[in-house]
């Protein structure tokens, strides 16, 4: 019964291969309303539009919009990077040691998460006016925020990368007469490059998308994208919004799958 | 979180424990930074917390009224059961849906690979106009998909979807998707595959092999997915307060309205301090179930 | 290679970024703090640029934050935010100039203000400079919601259930809808237990209770709200935008907003800022202003076009029609309130 075998392997691949594309679909079909009103001619938002146009994409290829969004990008990229050094840097120390106040220093390390980014915006504008830091607003406060918001999400995704390490491969190493450094090169890094690209990918869309830290850290002149997009919010939410939000979110998704394609960070590692 | 080590991948007698505090150099940039960019702050404004707040003016004179009236008052202590039963909702949710998407993403080899792993990351990135307007358009009583529901003979009337928990807990699982997807992701990629193959040689069927194998061996991953997800949806602001209406009340609404516009910045600060706790709280137990399966969180 | 390349984009990118702290200390420059999205065209248009042009400054504008926001970024930085000017509304600038954040604008420092009616002038407090007056008016969609509404107890008909949005209480738009209910009731500003009777029944017939005014806009762009109580500007900017709705004052009458330029005590250039804020003051800017965009205006001798000024506030016996709230109350009562109200709204 070959065929009837055939139906029974066929079948649960079948379906499973459906219910990643209905997630899919969940994760979709609210953006595709986002990007259907993004080419309404009308000058508030209609769905579904009674006539179609660019002129919403036009209106944001100006420097008002171009300039914050590098401002974004800059800050996202940069924070970014500072929060995966830091965060693995402690997801190292909290999976691959004992000691004492560990669990205190996990807490801790994922701490700001807890927080939501308002009060943390208030609490870091206070701090700064009190320590006489204030000229420290606009990108470099910023940057030191960004980056402080985002260490958990790198910690918890190195840890879990961690965790799954097959620390006998390391320890082969090390016999083979591999140095401390070189191990971690070659054989720890690899492994946990799925974890290090997760929470570097995390760090940089919760900084490039942050509005509640961002709100109290600008300093006039220098607004991050979300910033602009807020600003722009006083009078409702405008069709050239839609716009925006499709285009940095296309940048965003080129970029990462560009990243994805050179590094091959989520490339399956043992072959099967 | 306290732990025994991972020994279903490490067995004790093949690596040594070295007593050398190697720890060191790892622990204290990352500690040194966020003492200096978030507990001081932090700290300062959490002594608001314990000030009195009287006719619109913060009088200078210490009080545990306002942990009193947040951990007392009925209304307030709704508000915290409501913040954990979305958040935990929500968490559910997210990791439920992540696992489908993350085991394909690690398994397939099509070359469109690339593209659908960037693809998760839309959800977070949808923005402003989505949570304003989109959800809207989707969700509320003659918006699309109660209409497709209606066309398909599914519903007599259209559900409120629209300013209630429902709709908050729908807007969180759909923006915090990102995060468990990827989350899982690195804890299955990590994991031996050769184990699977192991046990279907020895007999074991694919739902067994999943269950004895695969889910154990990613629980580090099931559970990060979860405690991220629990911890950005009891933070999160802007979803809660524009699909929920403000007929909805979570933490994080409570002390966005309390710090900016009521401007009782006591009241606010000891609710962000109680957030923190119950936060920490859940990391910890999650630390606990996790260790007892031999996954450290 | 790999890493050197990655160095120098990690210098391009910082040196990007912290190019324009490089640029600053130009000439006299003023750093103007208020709105942004359509507001923030309007005001270049109708201020900044004119005062720009008659005098050797440039200005900064900086559209982040609401007037709240504002507010709290004031309150934390002790009254040093990094602006001249900052565009707010009276209970902040009441608050502000309580604990000494902001800067008093007599009539020394800004001549103007002895042609902004005294009513007015009391509301907003020492420190404030009244630009423009505001009201709560009931926006109606006009295709739905025929004949036009005479009373605000169409809120609460049962006709129009599910077709109102209710602003919530961290607006004060809630405050003033709690003030009108009291007045329709028996109470008054100072006594407001009529109107808290109205407020469950109010919910009830609400299709959303929303915070922010800008959120509100989306229900009526999808024809799902009808009526909702909104300030005249707004309501005016969306009717010229094209929506289908208009609005008035309900025959019970209604509460006038007043908003005010401040001077945070910290600013780098206050005799500027002062100049800046008569020049606002002036005849000639205040008619300007009030037709661009569509508010009233508290100055004593503006004439200004009928189509206009029968729909905003521009004269003493308009001006007597508003309830001027007591705004210092508002700012002392608002926690008690804000609590009392959700405790009716949250279910």
């Amino acid at each position: 019964m070959p065929v009837q075998r055939m139906i029974k392997r066929a079948l649960p691949r079948a379906a499973f291969t459906l219910v990643v594309m209905a997630i899919y679909a969940f994760m979709f079909l609210p953006i595709a309303v986002v990007l259907v009103t993004s080419v309404g001619a009308s000058r508030y938002l209609e769905f579904p539009p009674r006539a179609l146009s660019l002129r919403w994409y036009q209106a944001v290829l100006v420097k008002d919009w171009i300039e914050p969004a590098r401002v974004s990008f800059n800050l996202a990229l940069v924070s970014a990077a500072i929060a995966t050094l830091l965060g693995s840097a402690g997801a190292f120390a909290i999976v691959r040691h004992r000691f004492l106040g560990r669990d205190a220093i996990a807490a801790l390390l994922h701490s700001p998460l807890a927080i939501p980014s308002i009060v943390a915006g208030v609490a870091i504008l206070q701090f700064f006016t009190v320590v006489g830091a204030k000229w420290l607003l606009g990108f470099p406060a910023l940057l030191l925020a960004h980056a402080m918001e985002t260490i958990p999400f790198v910690t918890r995704t190195v840890s879990v990368s961690l965790l799954g390490v097959d620390r006998t491969l390391e320890q082969a190493a090390m016999n083979l007469g591999a140095r401390r450094w070189q191990t971690l090169r070659h054989v720890t890094l690899p492994l946990i490059k799925p974890g290090l690209f997760a929470g570097a990918a995390f760090a940089f869309v919760i900084s490039f998308n942050n509005v509640n830290l961002s709100l109290f850290l600008v300093r006039p002149g220098v607004i991050t994208l979300p910033i602009r997009i807020m600003n722009f919010l006083e009078f409702g939410v405008a069709p050239v919004l839609a716009a925006v939000n499709i285009l940095s979110l296309a940048a965003v998704l080129v970029v990462v799958a560009v990243a994805e394609r050179v590094g091959g960070f989520t490339k399956f590692l043992y072959g099967q | 979180m306290t732990g025994t080590h991972d020994a279903l991948a490490m067995p004790a007698a093949v690596v040594p424990r070295r007593s050398v505090p190697g720890y060191l150099p790892l622990v204290l940039p990352p500690v040194a930074y966020l003492v200096i960019i978030f507990v001081i702050p932090l700290a300062l404004l959490a002594v608001l917390s314990l000030l009195r707040h009287e006719a619109g003016l913060i009088v200078n004179q210490l009080t545990l009224e306002n942990y009193a009236k947040l951990l007392g008052d009925t209304y307030y202590v709704r508000v915290i059961y409501r913040t954990l039963g979305t958040s935990l909702a929500v968490a559910f949710f997210v990791t439920f849906l992540s696992y489908p998407v993350a085991y394909f993403l690690t398994r397939t080899r099509t070359t469109w690979k690339p593209v659908l792993v960037a693809l998760v990351l839309a959800p977070e990135l949808s923005g402003v106009v989505l949570r304003t307007y989109g959800w809207l358009v989707i969700l509320e009583p003659e918006g699309l998909l109660n209409t497709v529901l209606q066309r398909l003979g599914l519903l007599d009337a259209p559900l409120k979807l629209v300013h209630n928990y429902a709709a908050v807990t729908i807007g969180l699982t759909h923006v915090l998707l990102t995060f468990g997807v990827f989350t899982v992701m690195a804890s299955l990629q990590a994991m031996d595959p050769t184990l699977e193959l192991a046990a279907q040689n020895l007999g074991a069927n694919r739902v067994q092999t999943f269950l004895r194998i695969t889910l154990p061996l990613t629980l580090p991953g099931i559970l990060g997915s979860f405690f991220l997800a629990f911890a950005l949806a009891a933070g999160a602001y802007a979803t809660p307060a524009i699909l929920g209406g403000k007929t909805v009340e979570v933490m994080s609404t409570l002390i966005y309205t309390q710090l900016l516009y009521i401007l009782n910045w006591p009241l606010a600060s000891a609710a962000a301090v109680i957030l923190l706790v119950i936060v920490l709280t859940t990391l910890m137990l999650l630390g606990r179930f996790g260790a007892r399966r031999g996954a450290v969180l | 290679m790999k890493r050197r390349a990655a160095t120098v984009v990690v210098i391009i990118v910082l040196a990007g970024g912290l190019l324009p702290l490089a640029r600053a200390g130009a000439v006299r420059e003023l750093v103007v703090n208020a709105y942004g999205g359509e507001y923030e065209e309007i005001i270049k248009a109708t201020i900044l640029r004119p005062f720009e042009q008659t005098r050797n400054v440039r200005i900064v504008y900086d559209p982040t934050g609401s007037a709240s926001a504002d507010f709290a970024k004031i309150r934390a930085t002790r009254g040093d935010p990094g602006w001249d000017v900052v565009v707010m509304t009276a209970p902040e600038s009441l608050i502000g100039c309580q604990l000494a954040l902001l800067e008093r604008l007599s009539e020394d420092r800004v001549p103007n203000q002895k042609f902004i009616y005294h009513e007015v002038r009391n509301g907003a407090g020492p420190c404030g400079a009244v630009q423009e007056l505001q009201y709560m008016s009931l926006m109606y969609n006009t295709r739905n919601v025929t004949p036009p509404p005479t009373s605000w107890r169409i809120l609460w008909d049962a006709k129009y259930k599910g077709r109102i949005i209710v602003p919530d209480i961290g607006n004060i738009l809630a405050v003033y809808l709690l003030f009108m209910a009291a007045y329709m009731n028996g109470g008054d500003q100072h006594n407001l237990e009529p109107g808290w009777a109205q407020i469950a029944a109010l919910r009830d017939n609400a299709l959303a209770v929303i915070e922010s005014s800008a959120d509100m806009v989306p229900y009526f762009e999808r024809g799902q709200a009808w009526l909702l109580p909104y300030w005249d500007g707004r309501a005016h900017y969306y009717k010229n935008r094209g929506l289908p709705v208009d609005f008035l004052i309900p025959k019970e009458g209604t509460v006038g907003l007043v908003n005010t330029l401040n001077v945070p005590v910290g600013a780098k250039n206050k005799e500027l800022a002062y100049e800046f804020i008569n020049f606002w003051l002036s005849k000639e800017m205040q008619e300007k202003w009030a037709q661009a965009y569509t508010v009233g205006t508290a100055r004593v001798d503006t004439v200004l076009p009928p189509e206009h000024s029968q729909r905003h506030v521009t004269s003493i016996r308009q001006l007597k029609t508003l309830k001027i709230p007591d705004f210092l109350y508002i700012g002392q009562k608002r926690s008690e309130w804000a609590e009392r109200w959700k405790k009716i709204m949250v279910r």
